[in-house]
């Protein structure tokens, strides 16, 4: 159902003025029925009392008294009944009289019947009723009963209402009463009504045929407008109203015409400014859509960083390609998620109050925060948070851009440790180590160089190298010009000075130093201190006299065996044959001269033999201090071949000598290099030992020109023991190293052999092969290669001693 | 009958020195220079005492001493080991090697003499 409100005006005018015109009119038609109808009725209740009280009357008038009983006479009696029977009262009503026991005095047709119990059509006693009822009454006024009654005798089937009013005569005990049908008393009644009925439902529908015509009148030009308003609306904006009065209604026509043609006007310009319009925003939704796509495609190519906006409350609004890649969350996953699920710290402290009041100031907000992944994984980041503001300049969310650096603080520390490390090595470093710059500033000292220079690295640096060196600047560009030249040296011996100008002696090694690209940046230094090696060299040179020293005493020391030896066996043999002689004379046995003389003889060979020996120790004894001068290489060579040829020949080792005739002299010390070939030879002798057959010693001496040298001199000396393992072929002239036995040898031979060498600008070589023997080559430079300026100076020498 | 000594040793002046020291005084005396002819003059004939010299050429008296005394028949001869060195481990391995004395060069000859007649009892 609709409401009221929106009923058109039309319904809503006869809404309100119908019931106007209605209700007085159907008031009005009630209250004319109603007295009307009272008025009726009252005409008739008097019409039927006054019939009732005009036969009390009569009867009262009738009354005579006998015996102060009343009657009425009979004659008076027939009187009354031929008047009450002539009263008809409407069409069928009639009076009556009955007695209290129900007799009827006088009756149209039933007199002298008993009706005290007749019943009406409901079954009530009505007669019984009224008797009851009017002797209540005792004489004064009348009384009433309404009963429905069907009248048999008419032919009725359905009841009708009957009015009886009556009045009860007490003298007789009579109750004289008159009864009629309401409908014969209301008849008129009824049919007024029904005028009155008819006439207020034509007066009804002649004034709401007079409404409904009156609405439409007021409301068909409105209608009409509504109707061309909500055409126009639809763009017919060519329609007019055709209106034509004077009242409102015909000036609101008017207006709404002039409305429709400036609307119509308006449209015009309107369309083209819309069509203007329409194409700007066109436009701007083009550059709009441009600066869009530019803004998503930063957003989505931005791999390495994470881009993240979020509301005011932090939940995530946007989260590009990095983000999803850094973070692991899919982006309708975290979508209107808080962004402390982004973050290891909880929600209440993942911004401090701190941050947040920099970021409500407007200012970025940096920070190095460990992030959590989707999958829980934990790293470092590094986040810019940023306040997000409207035009207004209201804040409207916030904006992160962050970044994984896991790996770069991972790389960060790596250099960082690289650095300590390598930093750590340069300062362990005993050595000094210098950095310059290009002009020869020190950039950076290493603690060695101050402990060399016994200075504060705050204090060199920054100086010139120059200072510290002892020959100041000339030495600074010696060095520079040697880096320029070769890149790089190493073993430059120079001397330092520190601060209380103690001269230290340094070995340095530099080179350029180049940064990646190849260019020349500065210098770097290493500075050994030399002077504890120097000081240690001077000890060990004392160490390796005193060495020498001992050596040689043990070298004596086995000389002296070997020499007891020599001299033991003849000694006890001119003993025992001086004895033998002295026995024969004192026994004065049979001995022959000549047994005599042999014996003698034989005596002074071991005399010479013992004097030999002798005489080579002296000139053992002699060449203990390094004498060097000229010299020819044969006198070192025999003398030792002297002394151990006795011994070679006991042990059965067969000595070959092929020595070349002149050899050009060499500078050295002839008790050194007997000692040297002495020691070889003994050491030759000691390998053949080792083998009972084959015991071969092949000694060379031979000359070898060299390119620009005077040549050199070679004494070679071979053996066919058995060889020299490849294992220790470098170690034999190691100081104290030693394959024989303990107590048959020193181990300092060969080494002392290698340094008395060395000391003669020679070297010794030596060949070997396991089971084919070995060959040490003494190799000496030789003064002069010219043999012959040689021999002609041989020659002057013999000239003058001659 | 004279009894029969074996001197071993390499230098030939000392042999002919014990030789005539000893063959004046009643002894048989055999000489070698070397370990292998000392052990080939062994097979000839049975020697009632030997000096040996320690310091020689090839097998030297140690050794010697060791392969005499591995033959049955001298297992208890007398051997006397002469040396021009007088270390106190020659002596100590000359006495391993069976030897009964151990003597240094040069030794008087009369006691060498008294020590062999000694030796010989």
């Amino acid at each position: 159902m609709k409401k009221i409100s929106d009923w058109t005006i039309q319904n809503k005018l006869i809404l309100v003025i119908a019931p106007l015109v209605i209700i007085p009119l159907i008031l009005l038609a009630y209250f004319a029925t109603t007295q009307l109808n009272s008025a009726l009725k009252n005409g008739a209740e008097k019409d039927l009392d006054h019939v009732v009280n005009t036969i009390y009357a009569l009867c009262e008038i009738s009354l005579s008294s006998e015996n102060n009983k009343p009657f009425i006479p009979l004659t008076q009696l027939s009187k009354i009944k031929k008047v009450v029977k002539d009263i008809i009262i409407g069409e069928t009503g009639y009076p009556f009289i009955i007695d209290e026991k129900g007799n009827l005095i006088i009756h149209p047709t039933k007199e002298n019947e008993n009706i005290l119990y007749s019943q009406d059509s409901k079954g009530d006693y009505f007669i019984n009723e009224m008797i009851y009822k009017a002797i209540s009454l005792r004489g004064e006024g009348t009384g009433e009963i309404r009963y429905p009654w069907i009248n048999k005798e008419l032919g009725e089937k359905s009841p009708r209402m009957k009015i009886t009013r009556f009045r009860y005569l007490s003298q007789l005990g009579w109750v004289i009463a008159a009864g009629s049908y309401e409908g014969e008393i209301f008849g008129a009644v009824g049919r007024t009504q029904k005028a009155v009925f008819i006439l207020t439902i034509f007066t009804l529908t002649l004034m709401l045929a007079l409404v409904v015509f009156f609405a439409r009148f007021l409301t068909e030009p409105i209608l009409e407008l509504t109707h061309l308003s909500s055409r126009m609306a639809e763009g017919e904006l060519s329609l007019r109203v055709a209106i034509h009065q004077k009242d409102e209604i015909g000036q609101l026509a008017l207006s709404f015409n002039r409305m429709a043609a400036q609307i119509q006007e308006h449209t015009k310009n309107l369309e083209s400014l819309v069509k203007q319009r329409t194409q700007e925003l066109l436009e701007s939704k083009e550059k709009y859509k441009r600066i869009s796509t530019l803004l998503t495609n930063v957003l989505e190519s931005s791999t390495e960083y994470a881009i993240i906006a979020t509301d005011l409350q932090w939940k995530v609004l946007e989260f590009n390609t990095g983000a999803r890649k850094i973070f692991g969350w899919e982006k309708e996953e975290i979508l209107g998620e808080y962004l402390y699920k982004t973050y290891v710290e909880k929600k209440e402290s993942f911004i401090e109050w701190e941050e947040f009041s920099k970021l409500q100031a407007g200012n970025a907000l940096e920070k190095e925060v460990m992030r959590k992944e989707k999958n829980g994984e934990v790293f470092l980041s590094r986040a810019v948070i940023t306040a997000m503001r409207d035009m207004e300049g209201d804040l409207i969310g916030y904006l992160e851009i962050s970044r994984d650096i896991t790996e770069r603080k991972r790389l960060e520390w790596e250099l960082i440790e690289t650095k300590d490390y390598l930093e750590s090595i340069l300062e362990s470093s005993a050595d000094g180590i210098i950095t310059t710059n290009q002009k020869g500033t020190i950039t950076y000292v290493n603690r060695g160089l101050e402990e060399i220079l016994h200075d504060k690295k705050e204090r060199l640096i920054g100086s010139h190298v120059s200072l510290f060196y002892l020959d100041g600047i000339a030495e600074a560009r010696k060095i520079m010009n040697i880096l320029r030249r070769d890149q790089k040296f190493t073993n430059y011996e120079m001397t330092m000075a520190d601060k209380s100008g103690r001269e230290i002696p340094i070995n340095t090694s530099a080179s350029l130093l180049k940064n990646f690209k190849g260019e020349i940046i500065g210098t770097v230094g290493i500075f050994k201190d030399m002077t504890e090696k120097k000081r240690l060299e001077a000890a060990l040179r004392k160490a390796e006299a005193s060495l020498i020293q001992s050596a040689k005493m043990r070298e004596l020391g086995d000389l002296v065996a070997g020499v007891a030896h020599e001299i033991n066996n003849p000694l006890m043999a001119s003993q025992t044959l001086i004895f033998r002689i002295k026995e024969d004379y004192q026994q004065q046995k049979n001995c022959s001269h000549k047994k005599i003389i042999e014996f003698v003889d034989l005596i002074g060979r071991c005399n010479d033999r013992i004097a030999t020996i002798v005489n080579h120790l002296g000139e053992f004894s002699r060449g203990s201090e390094m004498k060097f001068e000229a010299l020819d290489i044969m006198i070192p060579l025999n003398n030792s071949l002297l002394i151990t040829g006795q011994m070679l020949l006991d042990h059965q080792v067969e000595v070959t000598k092929d020595f070349s005739g002149d050899l050009p002299k060499v500078m050295g010390s002839a008790s050194q290099l007997e000692q040297v070939f002495l020691n070889i030879i003994s050491n030759a002798r000691d390998a053949l030992d080792m083998q009972h057959s084959n015991k071969e010693l092949i000694i060379r001496s031979f000359y070898r020109a060299k390119n620009g040298t005077p040549g050199e001199i070679i004494i070679s000396f071979t053996d066919t023991g058995p060889g020299i393992p490849p294992e220790i072929k470098y170690k034999i002239f190691d100081p104290f190293f030693s394959t024989k036995a303990v107590g048959r040898g020193t181990g300092l031979g060969l080494s002392l052999c290698f340094g008395i060498v060395e000391k003669h600008a020679g070297r010794i070589e030596l060949d070997s092969e396991i089971g084919k023997g070995a060959t040490f080559r003494v190799i000496l430079p030789a003064i002069s290669s010219n043999l012959n300026l040689n021999k002609e100076e041989k020659n002057g020498k013999e000239d003058i001693s001659s | 009958m004279a009894k029969k000594i074996l001197v071993v040793d390499d230098d030939d002046l000392v042999l002919i020195a014990l030789e005539a020291l000893l063959s004046p005084s009643g002894y048989d005396v055999t000489t070698a220079n070397n370990g292998d002819d000392a052990l080939e003059k062994l097979n000839k004939k049975k020697f009632d005492l030997m000096i040996l010299d320690i310091l020689m050429p090839g097998m030297n008296g140690f050794e010697l001493c060791g392969k005499i005394r591995e033959l049955d028949e001298y297992k208890a001869v007398p051997i006397i080991m002469l040396t021009a060195k007088s270390g106190i481990e020659d002596k100590k391995k000359g006495m391993e090697m069976g030897a009964n004395l151990f003597l240094p060069k040069p030794i008087a000859p009369q006691h060498l003499i008294d020590l062999i007649k000694k030796s010989l009892e």
